[in-house]
């Protein structure tokens, strides 16, 4: 029995390291162990009051902070029963396009683009196509303009609270923003025709792919859990049909189906079950490619994302005409649930609060917890289907298609469940 | 000007955002030799460096030695952030029994964490401190142009209230009644909080010569209870040394 160590991963947010054990030829199991230290970020949250806890859990995730934070606040504004206005409801969709803007962008150019060049890092990528790490600096720009003008910086923005925000912009910086959305969007175009003609390894997987789906637009923070096989639940019902469990080698908690089935977050599962909700125009120009099992791929589907978020935002901010900055409301005790779309996928939070508003139980579950199985089953099959190549380069592309933040992922759950209110 | 310098960017316990920060600062990228950056490169070595910068606090046994490593390659370490600089969000474990945080886990004896997480400072000598949670980048970007010409850098070490007349912000505390840190808090921001009509929530940590048994004793004559008070300080940077008092009730 031999073993191949890679250790540790690079070009990943977070740290773990990856064992691949074979036997002559053949590749008998595949551990992926996480080794980022726990930051117990559940229990600090205890005793705090809702808008504290929005600016605590940004600091879970340097990445995709407005994520952490719209998920606690629908949550919370769920049990305050809050009457969220309209047009709060738009600006922070457009936040968040902002976060996928910025955090795809990231994925995209920085750490990911260097695997299909042969290229250990963006830095040597940049030496011959300068101009492609240009339009990566220019769309995480964009992104980042975004979410400054709505959540004042783009890492841990401070404008969030519940019921909306604590200051609504001013048109003349929605102006500067809009004019950086203009000039991002034909790159952003540009950069998807050069990644439609590169070459991608041959991969297909069988997997379950989990998204927020059925939704009349493409889904950021609305619209029920869905299934490729066709499962459709309600946000609350999260917890009765997925279930974590833990193994030593990991500081994240595992995540599979109730029925044992392994299954998948993030973009590619957001395409693949949300395919008909893309822009018309947007989905003639990837057919063929997308929807897709083919795990390299999926840096094809976050950047049909970044062109749809910045569509999205501009959309957004263009029709915006101003009103009240959040709306009132009164606290109460309770429990509650948020589930978005982070970049990186599905991330749930659960909340249950006294009668001052504080928090007495929470429970946060992250994308990357969620993939680390499928992570593991994508090198393990991706490295028996291609034989070609140095093993260790291809197994290290398999686990960063996925754009893992193992940053976020090493945060633990309560082990003794509060049950669920019953509804 | 300086050839370029050999440096390291190194992860402890923390969210990545401060390192993600030499993604947003493209005019360092030709100056500076990545020697080592997990997150920005894949192949890294571990050797002598000019600058270690350090993210991140350290709150296993592991990261306790690997900072002494570090330490011994790097002619300037610098600590990037809030986790480094202060122990960061995760310290607040420091005012309880970890006991019964690692009940959180199903199986608790499988993880290994120290006692606290702790400032970079409390394990080895560090040369300069650069605070926030997450640090401006133009604060980062200054930093390396003055070691590129041998000049003093500029860390802001006075209170965000300074920033904030400069904006031209109306007090939130005078005129509304908000508790803000503003006052005993360094500036580096640019007053964000204040600007969208909040308090200062800490997130820069303490400014030199803070006065926070002041500062507690306005918040008290607002009519804040002694817990409302200490929650305040529940922040990013609750371990310094200035803000662990509130917490630990040695003030007011």
């Amino acid at each position: 029995m031999g073993e191949v160590r890679i250790d540790p991963l690079t070009r990943m947010e977070g740290l773990g390291r990856l064992f691949i054990h074979t036997e002559g030829e053949e590749i008998k199991d595949v551990r992926l162990e996480i080794f980022e230290p726990p930051r117990f970020f559940e229990r600090l949250l205890k005793g705090k009051k809702p808008n504290q806890v929005i600016d605590i859990v940004a600091r879970i995730c340097g990445l995709c902070p407005v994520a952490y934070q719209l998920t606690a606040v629908e949550a919370f504004e769920s049990i305050f029963e809050v009457k969220v206005p309209r047009h709060i409801r738009e600006l922070r969709r457009a936040l968040y396009c902002g976060e996928w803007v910025s955090s795809h962008s990231a994925h995209i150019f920085f750490l990911h683009l260097p695997d299909f060049y042969g290229r250990e890092s963006f830095l040597e990528l940049m030496k011959e196509k300068r101009e492609l790490l240009e339009a990566g600096l220019q769309l995480r720009k964009a992104g980042n303009s975004i979410i400054e003008l709505l959540g004042g910086r783009h890492i841990h923005p401070v404008n969030i609270r519940v019921g909306g925000f604590y200051r609504i912009p001013p048109a003349p910086r929605i102006e500067n923003t809009l004019a950086e959305i203009e000039s991002a969007l034909p790159i952003a175009e540009d950069v998807l025709d050069l990644l439609l003609g590169i070459d991608y390894p041959e991969v297909e997987k069988e997997r379950v792919f989990i998204s927020l789906g059925n939704y009349e637009k493409y889904p950021i923070t609305e619209g029920n859990i869905v299934s490729s096989e066709g499962m459709s639940i309600e946000k609350h019902e999260y917890e009765e049909h997925f279930v974590e469990y833990q193994l030593p080698r990991s500081t994240a908690l595992y995540s599979r189906l109730k029925d044992g089935r392994v299954y998948e977050v993030g973009a590619l599962a957001r395409v693949y079950n949300n395919f008909a909700r893309l822009p018309q125009d947007l989905k003639e120009k990837v057919e063929g490619t997308l929807p897709t099992r083919n795990p390299f791929k999926s840096i094809i589907a976050r950047t049909v994302e970044v062109i749809y978020a910045l569509r999205e935002a501009k959309h957004i901010l263009e029709k915006f005409e101003g009103g009240e900055s959040h709306a009132e409301y009164s606290v109460r005790e309770g429990e509650g649930v948020g589930i978005t779309e982070a970049p990186r996928g599905i991330l749930y939070h659960r909340y249950r609060v006294n009668s001052k508003g504080e928090v007495v139980f929470a429970n946060i579950v992250p994308p990357t917890s969620q993939n680390q199985r499928a992570m593991e089953e994508d090198v393990f099959l991706g490295l028996k289907t291609l034989k070609e190549g140095d093993i260790r380069v291809l197994a290290e592309r398999l686990v960063r298609n996925f754009d893992p933040c193992i940053s976020c992922a090493s945060h633990f759950l309560e082990v003794v469940r509060a049950p669920l209110r019953q509804r | 000007m300086k050839d370029k310098p050999r440096v390291g960017v190194f992860k402890f316990s923390s969210c990545d955002g401060c390192q993600a920060t030499f993604f947003d600062l493209p005019s360092l990228w030709g100056y500076l030799d990545f020697k080592y950056w997990l997150l920005g490169k894949s192949k890294n070595e571990l050797e002598v460096l000019d600058i270690a910068f350090v993210e991140g606090s350290v709150s296993t046994q592991e990261e306790a030695e690997f900072i002494r490593e570090i330490r011994e390659k790097a002619r300037l370490l610098v600590t990037i952030g809030a986790c480094a600089t202060s122990g960061g969000i995760q310290a607040l474990r420091n005012f309880g029994r970890l006991e019964e945080l690692s009940s959180v886990y199903p199986e608790p004896e499988f993880i290994k964490v120290l006692e606290r997480s702790t400032p970079i400072s409390e394990h080895v000598k560090v040369d300069y401190e650069i605070y926030g949670c997450p640090i401006n980048p133009h604060v980062l970007e200054n930093f390396v142009k003055a070691f590129l010409h041998d000049r003093r850098p500029e860390i802001p070490s006075y209170p965000l209230c300074m920033e904030c007349k400069l904006r031209g912000n109306i007090c939130v505390m005078d005129a509304y009644r908000i508790p803000c840190l503003g006052p005993v808090v360094r500036a580096g921001c640019g007053a964000l909080c204040p600007s969208v009509g909040r308090g200062c929530y800490g997130c820069f940590g303490p400014c030199k010569g803070a006065n926070v048994e002041s500062l507690v004793s306005w918040f008290e004559q607002m009519g804040m209870s002694r817990k409302d008070v200490i929650k305040l300080f529940e922040n990013e940077n609750a371990y310094s040394e200035a803000f662990r008092k509130v917490l630990e009730g040695k003030v007011g």
